[in-house]
């Protein structure tokens, strides 16, 4: 089976003014920034703090049944709502909770209570998880410059950094327009799709390489082209095959990993995008019209 | 091309070699531990009356097949963990009056010794896997600064004692010292001298008054290190002392403590064991009541909440208390706690009591209660006289105590065992996984991880054909290598872990794609088969190795800087790397070459071409 009988001949990238398509992504960039900054993302309670409780009862139960049980302090301080059907029950606070007190109210009146999870992480310990993953983010998009520098030269790296800027702006607006809650997990997703996407950007900068020794008198975008259509079968499989895995893991993973599957998702997505659109913007950029003798 | 005909024998020996370890190391997997509850009680109970009673009480739960007496010892077994939780609970309520009955989780495990002895166990599973409780504990080392500042008091009313200065009053609060002289002469003076001869202590002058401050806010790092360690003993003594095994109590940074424990499912009965410092301290009775020599009388509540004065010196403190076990006493049926003091403290002991034959000791039971205030956590002292007793004779290496109920009795001992804590501690994370949750994450992840690598082989079956199958089979291979190496280095797998792995199995086949794409590339340019082959493999391997390599390099990175979660997750996606290079590049090398050898005449490659 194969996808393409001949060698696919599409014009990815357009023999136009590439300062302008530069400008156009940095643009669309800039402006999902601000939409994010606008509607903020929604942060899990591993970065914020607090405590959470989730009691499953034996038979439905109303929200008002169990505020009525809390004191009016209390009361101002946490968020109840359902969790998955009706019988469960998810207690939110940001503050430290007196979770025996409570756990023991409800009990009274409820015999049959099963604790499924009491989580607590006091603000300090959050803060510090906050600057551990940004300094992680740093320093991965400085890894892949400095070795992207080494391996080819900087015109790809700043693609390269363009690309993975692009990958990680637009997941996190996916997640910022569905109000989608961002945990560790999703973090250690975006990282991990930071690190697959640059595995396909180096492929095909490694195609671009040896396309530009082999034909010496072909100008950039032409080469740039060629190199895409020549990777285009193995790009589109490569990302099909992961995206079945993740797929599995997000149909059969269980609450605790929806929040990454669906990082990891929409991070193959704008990964294969940038890697084809937006990785080689500079090295064109940089080497339009050179035709070496 | 690295292995050439020569060395396909060898790569091939080593390939196989390997599989047969990692199958090897995996086994362990496929024996079930043997989960149970064990009832054990004391010499004078009779343990047949109790197996009887369970035996009886638990046939309306079904469970009476379950149990099982063996010399002098009571087993309920269990078939899950879950299950044997609950086995634990009814246990308890069924033997609520017999209440010198001791109820342990246990598990045995069944692998076979030589595994043991090659050090293959089964995998590890984290706690959302497994279900338990989950403490971050953070160690106070910011009391060791006052113990500091009180060798540095010591030192200066050394020095004032040398140069003849007096001084009025002298306070050491919040790392503070306040000093107040009796002429700005003499302050002026000390004032010098210190900027003189302490160079890390911050000093503000005010008329008569220094403030001393100690510029290091950051304490002696080896004295931390040592309270962590400390710290980290007593704990897991405390830890294994109720029974609980299989527990990670480990250091985290510079002053963080980890603690899981699988299987505990009562996060508020962890945490208060966790958490107490308590102690005993023994005075003697102010019984003249003195009231003019106030400062050496310290008022404490007895259990009927009355005032007793105590003599501020104290006979004997806590720290000097090495063992103590508790029973019940026959004749009182009271709950006494028999205590053990250490040998060096014994004479100062015997000395002491020997003075004060005839008066009154009172023992006052000191515990250190975190109380909540309106979302306040305050720590305070509490103090209770225990007992008065009268001495009657002079005290030695051991003796007895009553004055606590059995609930008490049982906690203080364990605490008074394993010594109190060095140092305040808080909880600062805290979470309890319940048993389902755990049973149903470890489904989840299988599940996953089937399905997905069942999706992938029928893929690259339909387009890749034979080579297809072939890629399949090394794909097998890398996640059993996988799997037996993160048994090997007893990696806790978690749910993330799983993520990991099959992140990794969608990038390990990304290297095959690269690999065939390539062959194929080269065969529509008319090459021979072997030679198209030979340079899609060549062609294809820096492009591989340099991929791969970026990857790496971000989970070490997430590695180093993530704990917990992140940590796993960089974990499993590094080894899985590593793996899936060795089998992609070797392994689908050696499929090919075997499948060419068996296959010397043939026209086409079933790669998917259809030519």
């Amino acid at each position: 089976m194969e996808l393409f009988k001949k060698e696919p001949t599409i014009k990815f990238i357009k023999n136009t003014d590439n300062k302008k398509n530069i400008i156009k992504i940095l643009l669309f960039l800039l402006s999902l920034i601000i939409f994010i900054s606008i509607k903020g993302i929604s942060l899990s309670m591993e970065f914020t703090g607090g405590t959470q409780i989730e009691i499953e009862f034996s038979s439905n139960i109303e929200i008002l049944d169990i505020k009525n049980l809390l004191t009016k302090q209390e009361q101002k301080n946490v968020k109840i709502t359902h969790y998955n059907t009706k019988k469960n029950i998810l207690i939110k606070a940001h503050k430290n909770l007196q979770e025996k007190k409570i756990l023991e109210k409800i009990n009274i009146v409820h015999k049959k209570i099963i604790i499924k999870k009491v989580e607590y992480i006091g603000s300090e310990l959050s803060s510090t998880l906050f600057k551990n993953c940004l300094s992680s983010l740093i320093i991965t998009m400085l890894i892949t410059i400095v070795y992207i520098t080494i391996r080819f030269t900087y015109s790809f790296a700043l693609g390269a950094l363009l690309a993975l800027l692009h990958n990680f702006i637009i997941t996190l607006s996916f997640f910022s327009i569905l109000s989608i809650e961002i945990n560790l997990a999703t973090i250690s997703a975006i990282l991990a799709i930071l690190g697959y996407s640059i595995n396909d950007t180096v492929v095909i900068f490694d195609r671009i390489r040896e396309n530009k020794k082999k034909y010496k008198n072909i100008n950039t975008i032409d080469i740039v082209n060629k190199s895409l259509n020549q990777t285009l079968t193995r790009t589109i499989l490569t990302s099909f095959l992961t995206l079945l895995s993740v797929v599995m893991l997000l149909i059969f993973g269980g609450e605790t990993l929806v929040s990454f599957s669906i990082a990891l998702i929409v991070g193959i997505f704008a990964g294969t995008y940038s890697s084809i659109y937006v990785s080689c913007c500079f090295f064109i950029k940089n080497n339009n019209n050179t035709i070496k003798y | 091309m690295l292995i050439n005909i020569k060395t396909f024998k060898a790569h091939l020996v080593l390939f196989v070699l390997l599989i047969i370890i990692s199958l090897i190391y995996l086994i362990p997997n496929f024996f079930k531990d043997e989960l149970y509850i064990s009832v054990e009680t004391t010499k004078n109970e009779n343990i047949e009356y109790i197996y009887k009673k369970l035996k009886k009480n638990l046939s309306t739960y079904k469970l009476d097949t379950n149990i099982h007496i063996k010399k002098k010892k009571i087993k309920i077994y269990a078939p899950t963990i879950k299950q044997q939780e609950k086995i634990k609970k009814i246990t308890e309520s069924i033997l609520k009056h017999n209440k010198k009955c001791k109820i342990l989780k246990k598990k045995k495990l069944k692998t076979p010794k030589f595994f043991k002895k090659i050090q293959a166990k089964a995998l590890k599973l984290g706690l959302d896997l497994k279900g338990g409780v989950h403490f971050l504990i953070k160690v106070d080392t910011t009391q060791n600064n006052s113990q500091e500042n009180t060798i540095f008091i010591t030192k200066l009313q050394e020095t004032f004692y040398k140069k003849k200065i007096n001084y009025i009053k002298m306070k050491n609060k919040n790392d503070k010292i306040t000093i107040k002289f009796n002429t700005e002469k003499n302050t002026e003076k000390i004032y010098l001298y210190l900027l003189k001869k302490y160079k890390n202590i911050k000093i503000v002058k005010n008329n008569k008054h220094l403030y001393i401050k100690n510029k290091d806010n950051i304490s002696n790092t080896n004295q931390n290190t040592v309270i962590l360690q400390q710290t980290i003993d007593i704990l897991k003594n405390r830890i294994e002392a109720l029974g609980i095994t299989e527990t990670i109590v480990q250091q985290q940074g510079t002053n963080k403590i980890i603690i899981e424990m699988p299987g505990v499912f009562d996060i508020i009965a962890a945490k208060r064991i966790l958490g107490k410092i308590a102690t005993l301290e023994f005075y003697i009775v102010d019984e003249n009541n003195n009231s003019t020599k106030i400062n050496n009388v310290k008022t404490v509540l007895d259990k009927n909440n009355n005032k007793i004065n105590l003599k501020k010196e104290i006979l004997l403190r806590g720290e000097s208390i090495t063992n103590a076990t508790n029973y019940i006493d026959q004749q009182t049926n009271k709950p006494v706690i028999n205590i053990f003091i250490d040998k060096k403290k014994t004479i100062d002991f015997k000395n002491n009591t020997k003075k004060n034959i005839g008066k009154l000791m009172g023992i006052v039971y000191k515990e250190i209660k975190e109380v909540s205030n309106n979302n306040l956590k305050k720590k305070i002292l509490h103090e209770k006289i225990i007992n008065i007793a009268r001495i009657a004779t002079p005290l030695g290496e051991t003796f007895q105590i009553t004055g606590l109920n059995i609930e008490e009795t049982k906690e203080l001992t364990i605490l008074l065992k394993t010594g109190s804590l060095p140092a305040n501690i808080t909880i600062v994370e805290e979470y309890l996984i319940g048993p389902s949750v755990g049973e149903n994450n470890i489904y989840a992840g299988i599940t996953s991880i089937i399905l997905g690598v069942l999706a992938i082989f029928s893929f690259m079956f339909l387009y890749y054909n034979l080579f297809g199958f072939f890629a399949n089979i090394v794909l097998f291979i890398n996640l059993l290598m996988l799997l037996a190496t993160i048994s090997f280095f007893n990696i806790t797998l978690t749910l993330y872990g799983i993520a990991g792995i099959l992140l990794t199995l969608g990038m390990a086949i990304d290297a095959n794609v690269l690999i065939f794409e390539r062959i194929k590339e080269e065969l529509k340019l008319k090459k021979t088969i072997q030679e198209s082959i030979n340079d899609g493999f060549k062609m294809a391997y820096a492009t591989i190795l340099d991929s791969n390599i970026t990857t790496f390099l971000i989970g070490f990175v997430l590695y180093l800087f993530g704990h917990g979660v992140l940590k796993c997750f960089a974990t499993t996606l590094c080894l899985g790397i590593l793996t899936s290079l060795y089998t992609t590049l070797f392994g689908t090398w050696l499929l090919i070459l075997l499948y060419l050898k068996k296959n010397t005449k043939i026209n086409k490659l079933p790669i998917g071409i259809s030519l």
